[in-house]
């Protein structure tokens, strides 16, 4: 459905590969996929991308946006000492006042400039534990003075945390948006706000949210097709809650030994064998004939047996020079693979580890050190197979209440 | 699965945008156990027991054992070489892990299309296509998101 002047529906909270190094989604890919929804029935006006602690001033979306008949416009979001927070209408004076690269900015201050430079901030995500504004509230109780807009419904927190955001606004007086937080390009629109009226640019939305009368409500996908009702949304009360809480915000800049990246090292070297297929796909339940049935794979595209793509992640090799960073526990934040050849039982493949960043954020376990490896992986026949990056995030735990 | 994987191959011709493809996993502990076994010859690849004992990974305030970002991957990379059939080709899997992924989840794995690659095609590039990937629990969260790059064979060839 096109645009209209009665309604806006807009995704007010979207990552993007331009500036955010966690998204998937490229902007072109998340129009793509908004005229797929609307061709399903589904109403997206448009987004509003709203980049973690990054604002890059030379970008402009606006033919983009023309091309596909939506609304691009663009926000920014910081993290401050109450989480994570969405900034519209941010001008070149509010960037002056912060360095929005920081993770724990302060937020009365943020909200405040926001609002002396014509802007508005609203609390992000206000649900989730650390990096959403209710865990601040009910821990250290602090102020909602200068806050008027909370982000309620989220499209990346689960109905829980999405229920303790709509109870602190309900119990403080807050207006709410919704926003899927999306980061892939299929999350587009999960959550949005609709507008009554139309809203076109970033000045519309910020007329719209700092007037406390204007007409917007959050409202799911489901909820834009022609006819739907837009439900009641749940209060915890209603909800079995879950959330694992983890960690605390804040400390002294983050120390590790900056010699070691880009420093590549001979990892080690591992066999492929059709034993070390065949386990691996029965602990995955994986019967493509490709990797285990000989006699199929003689017929298939590569004349014989190969190895399941993911088999290399697996393969145990030295790490690369250690950072030493000395911080909590360390998880698994993400992967990026890329394969050029198929790997084959029988090849022996050398793999060439490097630290390739290191660097800080916060999230829902509050502060996060992230290290970037890298492994580039080469047969014997001295190819590159495929290079894997592997994110591990640090940071600290703490023991679920009522155990050891 | 034999016959039925090497005859069902797509094409890129057939694919479009909004192409949805799902399985459901149910990762129990028996099966992160396999996999390590596996992997690992056993061993935790942390050298501690968040992968397989409940009162380590509540020791680490998580609700139960978390299934490894590799075994992750690997359900993702699987619910992608299921769909692009014996010719496809994964070009780059780039996968976030925004959640633990716990053991005994019910888990949705979805594929989907949201660029069939016509125009990329038609600017002289390869026939690629590009996948959301999503891993989907019961409580309505999306633990672990990315995207693919696949490379699919083309009917005139």
């Amino acid at each position: 459905m096109p645009l209209d002047d009665q309604h806006t529906y807009l995704d007010l909270h979207v990552h993007s590969t331009d500036g955010s190094d966690d998204a998937g989604g490229t902007v072109e890919g998340y129009l793509k996929w908004l005229t797929a929804k609307r061709k399903q029935g589904f109403r997206i006006d448009g987004f509003v991308l709203t980049e973690h602690r990054n604002y890059a001033t030379d970008r402009d979306y606006s033919d983009l946006a023309a091309r596909y008949d939506a609304v691009v416009l663009r926000g920014v979001e910081v993290e401050t000492d109450v989480g994570h927070v969405l900034v519209f209408g941010a001008t070149p004076e509010f960037f002056a006042r912060f360095d929005v690269g920081a993770i724990s900015l302060p937020y009365r201050e943020v909200f405040r400039a926001a609002r002396e430079v014509g802007g508005i901030a609203v609390g992000a995500h206000a649900g989730r534990p650390h990096i959403g504004v209710v865990d601040h509230v009910e821990a250290r109780n602090v102020s909602l003075e200068d806050v008027q807009v909370i982000e309620g419904l989220n499209g990346g927190s689960s109905d829980f945390e999405n229920a303790r955001g709509h109870d602190l606004a309900l119990s403080a007086h807050l207006r709410e948006i919704g926003a899927s937080d999306s980061h892939f390009v299929t999350g587009l629109g999960r959550c949005m706000t609709r507008f009554e009226g139309a809203v076109r640019s970033i000045d519309d939305l910020v007329a719209r949210l700092r007037d406390p009368h204007a007409v917007y409500t959050p409202v799911r996908l489901e909820e834009t097709v022609e006819g739907a009702h837009i439900g009641e949304r749940p209060t915890v009360a209603q909800l079995v809650p879950f959330s694992s809480r983890q960690g605390d915000l804040g400390g002294d800049a983050i120390e590790f030994d900056h010699t070691v990246i880009g420093r590549e090292v001979h990892a080690g070297r591992v066999e492929i064998t059709r034993e070390g297929i065949a386990a691996y796909c029965e602990a995955l339940e994986d019967t493509n004939p490709l990797y285990t049935d000989e006699v199929a794979a003689a017929a298939g595209p590569y004349k014989g047996l190969v190895a399941p793509p993911g088999i290399l992640q697996t393969a145990r090799m030295s790490p690369p020079p250690d950072p030493g960073i000395n911080f909590g526990t360390s998880f698994m934040a993400g992967s990026r693979q890329e394969y050029f050849l198929p790997i084959r039982p029988g090849d022996a493949i050398d793999g060439y580890a490097s630290v390739k960043e290191v660097y800080e954020k916060t999230g829902r376990s509050g502060r996060m050190i992230f290290v970037v490896r890298r492994t580039r992986y080469v047969n014997q026949h001295g190819e590159n197979v495929a290079a894997l990056e592997t994110s591990m995030v640090h940071r600290q735990t703490r023991a679920v209440e009522g155990d050891a | 699965m034999t016959t039925d994987y090497l005859a069902s191959q797509r094409y890129f011709e057939d694919v479009e945008t909004g192409d949805e493809f799902e399985v459901h996993q149910h990762p129990t502990t028996e099966h992160v156990l396999e996999f390590l076994s596996s992997t690992t010859n056993g061993r935790s690849p942390t050298g501690d027991g968040r992968f397989s004992s409940d009162a380590d990974a509540r020791r680490m305030g998580l609700e139960r054992p978390i299934v490894p970002g590799t075994m992750s991957t690997a359900m993702i990379t699987r619910i992608v070489t299921d769909w692009m059939g014996p010719q496809g080709r994964i070009v780059s899997l780039d996968i976030s892990f925004r959640r633990p992924v716990l053991h005994n989840d019910e888990l949705r794995c979805l594929a989907t299309v949201i660029d069939a690659g016509d125009d990329a095609l038609e600017a002289g590039g390869p026939a690629v296509v590009k996948l959301d990937v999503v891993l989907e629990n019961d409580r309505g969260e999306r633990p672990v998101q990315g995207t693919a790059e696949v490379e699919l064979p083309r009917r005139a060839e």
